[in-house]
């Protein structure tokens, strides 16, 4: 449907999809949602990020917006109520700083967890808990990144608080310490209870297994 | 005279750039900190203490790091002489480009710099498709990224000039060539003659020395 429409081009296992579904629905925004299949991306996907050729996009007025904290900024701005980012200027630093920090350090790492073996995964899954502490400063002993209630940064990074404990399950690894991390541990239970987070987050088994055969086809070129 | 504003810098970082050319466009007054990047400060160990980088700006005793979140920190305490369009669609597009240039022509540049004889000339490649994909898409047929004038695309995409510019010297491969790459070579000099700009640039002796240096004794 032109004109109005809101769509949403993403994937189920995709954290960066989850983002902006979790947006959407925070803000009550109706849209359209196609799930790709990655292995033959759809035209509308190809057209709308040329660049990436990633999801998820979103597609609005016929124009295509991409990379998810972008997405999130364009959502803010469009769509004014429920506020996702602080109205102080230097809080909307700080969101901005965390939502960056998780993209920058902590994505890396907890990738390198799926795909790396022996000594380079001891050494990734040593970064992600580093990067993990770090980030639990950023909640500067708040119940969450927004402060009171979830905010922009905290819909950016919820997605950590599922992939942690999936892939501590998955690879039998630990990354989040309930003692070393006790604010960060508290902050990934009230995400993971709240209704619109939880929302759209992947069914767990389905994402350990789809993250066990990853790790199997990347790592599998490694030990031969 | 102590100003509110402040800027912890490093001569040769294009990150403090855009700072320092985003406050100078808003004629934003503010003091200058040089850090001795060996020798940190305590204060900008303080000031950033996740990343211990420059540029950190601090506006009335609270500071800020990451120069894209600082430019957007600037641009929305001091909102005339916008550096970001005032539609959200234009301003998502200027988003992706700053992203793609701090994230994908960063690293990039990066392995440009320090890739050694063996792996230079694919490094050279990669970085010319990126130049491509940025004259093509982002800049096309305009003068600036930003349009007929510079906006925040254009200082973020200064990486193309003087730091691409001493890489190219100091490895010995050049990439950004006006015969490949015609409009984005015409943007490099109509980007370093624009007013404050012009005047704010590091020298380039002083780079290509600098960097040599550094690209033979890294640590």
């Amino acid at each position: 449907m032109a004109g109005e429409g809101v769509k949403l081009l993403g994937y189920w296992a995709s954290p960066f999809a989850l983002r902006v579904r979790s947006a959407l629905k925070l803000k009550g925004i109706e849209y359209e949602y196609q799930e790709e299949d990655l292995g033959n991306k759809s035209p509308l996907l190809l057209q709308g990020n040329p660049v990436y050729k990633k999801v998820p996009v979103l597609l609005h007025n016929g124009k295509s917006i991409s990379e998810s904290l972008v997405i999130l900024e364009y959502i803010d701005e469009v769509w004014k109520h429920n506020p996702l980012l602080p109205e102080d200027p230097y809080e909307r630093a700080r969101s901005r700083f965390w939502a960056k920090f998780v993209d920058e350090k902590c994505v890396p790492a907890l990738v390198g967890v799926i795909t790396k073996v022996g000594e380079e995964l001891e050494k990734s899954a040593r970064e992600a808990r580093e990067h993990l502490k770090t980030l639990e400063s950023g909640l500067d002993g708040k119940r969450c990144f927004g402060g009171t209630k979830i905010g922009f940064a905290d819909v950016a990074i919820a997605w950590i608080a599922y992939w942690v404990r999936m892939e501590q399950e998955a690879f039998k690894i630990q990354l989040i310490d309930q003692q070393n991390m006790p604010l960060l541990a508290a902050w990934i239970d009230y995400v993971l209870e709240d209704p619109v987070m939880k929302e759209f987050m992947p069914p767990y088994d389905k994402l350990v297994k789809h993250t066990r055969d990853l790790r199997e086809k990347l790592t599998a070129v490694v030990s031969n | 005279m102590d100003k509110e504003v402040k800027l912890h810098g490093f001569w040769s970082s294009p990150y403090v750039y855009w700072v320092i050319w985003a406050l100078k466009l808003k004629g934003i007054e503010y003091d200058y900190i040089e850090e001795d990047l060996p020798n940190k400060s305590e204060l900008l160990l303080r000031y950033n203490p996740v990343y211990k980088k420059v540029p950190v700006l601090v506006h009335a005793g609270k500071p800020i790091s990451e120069s894209p979140v600082i430019l957007e920190y600037i641009e929305e305490v001091w909102p005339h002489n916008p550096l970001l369009p005032k539609d959200p669609y234009e301003r998502s597009v200027a988003r992706f480009w700053i992203n793609f240039a701090t994230d994908k022509v960063r690293s990039a540049l990066l392995s440009f710099f320090w890739e050694g004889e063996d792996g230079k000339k694919e490094a050279a490649e990669q970085m010319f498709d990126l130049l491509k994909i940025s004259e093509e898409q982002a800049l096309g047929d305009k003068k600036f990224f930003g349009g007929n004038s510079i906006n925040m695309v254009d200082l973020i995409f200064a990486l193309f000039t003087c730091w691409i510019q001493t890489t190219e010297q100091v490895v010995g491969i050049k990439v950004l060539e006006p015969s490949r790459l015609p409009r984005l070579h015409a943007w490099v000099n109509n980007f370093k003659e624009e007013p404050i700009i012009k005047e704010n640039l590091p020298d380039s002796e002083r780079m290509v020395e600098h960097y040599t240096r550094i690209r033979s004794n890294p640590n």
